[in-house]
């Protein structure tokens, strides 16, 4: 399924490439937590994974919360910084919407729901369907 | 989850009907094609299509797990509102894959054929 570049306006101008096909077996959010097998959101009714003890509540405390499970902890920017790999989530005024992963590259790297993986700067997917970047967490990356 | 219930449910396509059948086809297609890059599954639910399939009622249930085993997709909240089960363990929660073989599975010991 191609990119709907109608829902993120500033996407072909910023930039940005398909990664992967649609698959519905992941999100965003598993996506930016190194999941690929398993679909993260605090959905309340229970049919979407979310990290054990942390509240099914769609707020960003929450999403740092979930990330924190994973050793993520705040950070001021989204910036390349060696030894780290960092997380952006994007929000609007309804809560968290999205989450990218950071590349060595600079670029990000998102699942787009259940469609494609796509490779894009950050600001490529900021507009009315995931509002804007509202937080970025960091962790140090695993050693070889 | 809902009571083993005693035997057949009837076969998809011999009983849902070339229509319904034809009808289901086109809402799941609409539904992949319109859905939108949304992380929600609750919100991928809400799409016009999705609350259709769930009004046609139970007869479209053999096509919805015929559909969850041929292509694993979130039709989880669409089978549950139709039968009032969730056969799906704590551990394989947002395990797609996962949580479509226990559903298939579930289907088969109801009776279900498709």
């Amino acid at each position: 399924m191609a990119v709907d570049e109608s829902l993120f306006p500033d996407l072909a101008r910023t930039g940005y490439r398909v990664t992967s096909p649609p698959d519905p077996a992941y999100n965003c959010i598993a996506h930016a937590a190194g999941v690929m097998n398993n679909w993260w959101w605090p959905d309340p009714a229970g049919f979407d994974y979310w990290p054990p003890g942390v509240p099914r509540d769609r707020t960003v405390a929450v999403f740092v919360q979930a990330f924190a499970t994973l050793g993520y902890v705040l950070c001021p920017d989204g910036s390349p910084e060696a030894g780290w790999e960092k997380v952006a989530i994007y929000a609007t005024d309804q809560g968290p919407t999205h989450a990218a992963r950071l590349l060595t590259s600079g670029f990000w790297s998102s699942k787009l729901g259940p469609d494609d993986d796509i490779e894009h700067a950050l600001e490529g997917l900021c507009g009315l369907l995931y509002g804007a970047v509202v937080q970025f967490l960091r962790r140090p990356l695993a050693q070889p | 989850m809902s009571e083993k219930q005693s035997t057949d449910r009837g076969a998809a396509s011999a009983t849902a009907g070339p229509d319904l059948e034809r009808r289901f086809v086109a809402l799941v297609a609409a539904w992949k094609r319109e859905r939108g890059p949304h992380s929600s599954s609750a919100h991928l639910a809400e799409h016009p299509a999705y609350k259709e399939i769930i009004g046609m009622g139970p007869e479209v249930i053999p096509l919805l797990l015929r559909e969850l085993e041929r292509k694993p997709d979130h039709w989880f909240r669409a089978l549950h509102a139709l039968t009032g089960a969730n056969p799906v363990s704590s551990e394989s929660q947002g395990k797609v894959r996962e949580m479509a073989a226990a559903w298939v599975r579930w289907g088969r010991e109801q009776g279900y054929q498709w």
